[in-house]
């Protein structure tokens, strides 16, 4: 199982977009992903439609390990086959002190996801993160393989990404865990026409100059046409606007690459 | 290790339920519902209290009065439920430094905490003694 967490240290970059999306992609193609709403917003349980009572086992309880099985934490999300959510409310806020007085939050998510692997046959896991550098956002990232990164192409998210890949870094130095940058999606990228905003174009140079030319996905083309297909639980090739979900395409291929050449290792 | 993770969910599932959760992330068994807030329940809870003829303040007791002042503060909130409890007290102290008794109440003010200091050594000398016999 391979996991790919989406971090950002600001808001309104797209990580739950980003989940949502590679979520519904990488299950098309046959694969069977399982994504943990880490976030106690909760915007990825609402749009996958899947809300638990307070009473129910949820992503805090994963976490805390109060649960007579791992498998009462994971949820089927209706109508999407072989996609699985550990959903959460806004009481897994309590879990930023779970973590902090643990002694090792880092690495409490990836224990946990430990479990699941031993018992369950997912293909990926994906975390979606808050966005704050908090408990939380840190054990989502302790808990990865691989960091996506969603930027908005302006100069918010520029600084935004500065940030995110300082709090990488210093997490990696700590040499408790060993997550590596996987890409970083440039978001809203504004068109007039043909045309990228003066705007978008400045903030992309910014953003490549940044990182490995690799790791850098086609940008997202900014459009309606996303949250229409989000506030629906469906996808743009429902609503026949799959070619905006390229980058989605490209950042699935590479993940079935990296899990082959981990098959093979 | 079977591949359909519908049938190992419905196999492996459990009915566990879990301590509620409220919306700022505390148990709710150790916090009020988050119910309790609606406006229904707080009218219910004010017509309540108007039945029961209880006062409610704004502050309640922050600030450590003696036993008998405040009996004697309770008596008067008792009869006047225009008032509250700190508003009470706001005119209370303006009224008494307005006056012209204010030099008199300095003087019990410094009497009572003379006092006050002198119950608290004491309090603290049998709890150090007591201590000191528990460990022997």
């Amino acid at each position: 199982m391979l996991t790919i967490t989406s971090t950002s240290l600001s808001g309104g970059q797209g990580k739950t977009t980003l989940i949502y999306f590679l979520g519904k992609k990488l299950v098309s193609k046959g694969h069977k992903v399982l994504v943990v709403d880490l976030d106690p917003q909760h915007n990825l349980s609402t749009y996958l439609r899947v809300n638990v009572d307070r009473d129910d086992p949820s992503c805090l309880e994963f976490i805390q390990g109060n649960f007579n099985s791992v498998a009462d934490c994971i949820y089927p999300v209706e109508e999407v086959k072989n996609l699985f959510i550990i959903p959460s409310d806004e009481g897994l806020e309590i879990a930023n002190d779970y973590l902090a007085s643990s002694g090792f939050g880092i690495v409490k998510l990836r224990n946990q996801l430990d479990l699941v692997k031993n018992e369950f046959k997912f293909d990926y896991c994906l975390i979606d993160t808050p966005p704050q550098k908090s408990q939380l956002c840190q054990t989502g990232i302790g808990a990865s393989d691989y960091v996506c990164v969603p930027v908005e192409t302006k100069s918010k998210g520029v600084i935004c990404l500065d940030r995110t890949l300082d709090a990488i870094e210093t997490l990696n130095n700590s040499k408790i865990i060993n997550t590596k940058l996987l890409a970083v999606l440039p978001f809203r990228d504004r068109l007039f026409g043909m045309n990228r905003s003066i705007e978008g174009k400045k903030a992309l140079e910014q953003i490549s100059s940044r990182i490995e030319p690799e790791r850098l996905l086609p940008p997202w083309v900014e459009s309606v046409q996303p949250e229409k297909a989000v506030n629906r639980n469906i996808t743009l090739e429902d609503i026949d606007f799959g070619e905006l979900s390229h980058p989605f395409d490209v950042l699935a291929e590479q993940l079935e690459q990296l899990e082959q050449s981990e098959q093979l290792v | 290790m079977t591949d359909d993770i519908y049938d190992q969910l419905s196999k492996k599932k459990t009915d566990k339920k879990v301590p509620p959760r409220s919306e700022d992330g505390f148990n709710l068994s150790q916090q009020p519902s988050p119910t309790s807030d609606t406006p229904a329940k707080k009218a219910a809870a004010k017509k309540e209290s108007d039945d029961l003829d209880l006062v409610t303040t704004a502050k309640s007791k922050s600030i450590a009065l003696e036993v008998n002042v405040r009996n004697q503060l309770d008596e008067y909130l008792f009869h006047h439920k225009e008032v509250s409890w700190d508003t009470f007290i706001e005119a209370a102290v303006h009224h008494a430094l307005t006056s012209k008794a204010h030099h008199s109440i300095v003087e019990d003010a410094a009497s009572r905490l003379a006092k006050r200091k002198l119950s608290s050594t004491k309090r603290r000398i049998k709890t150090m003694t007591a201590n000191v016999y528990n460990s022997k």
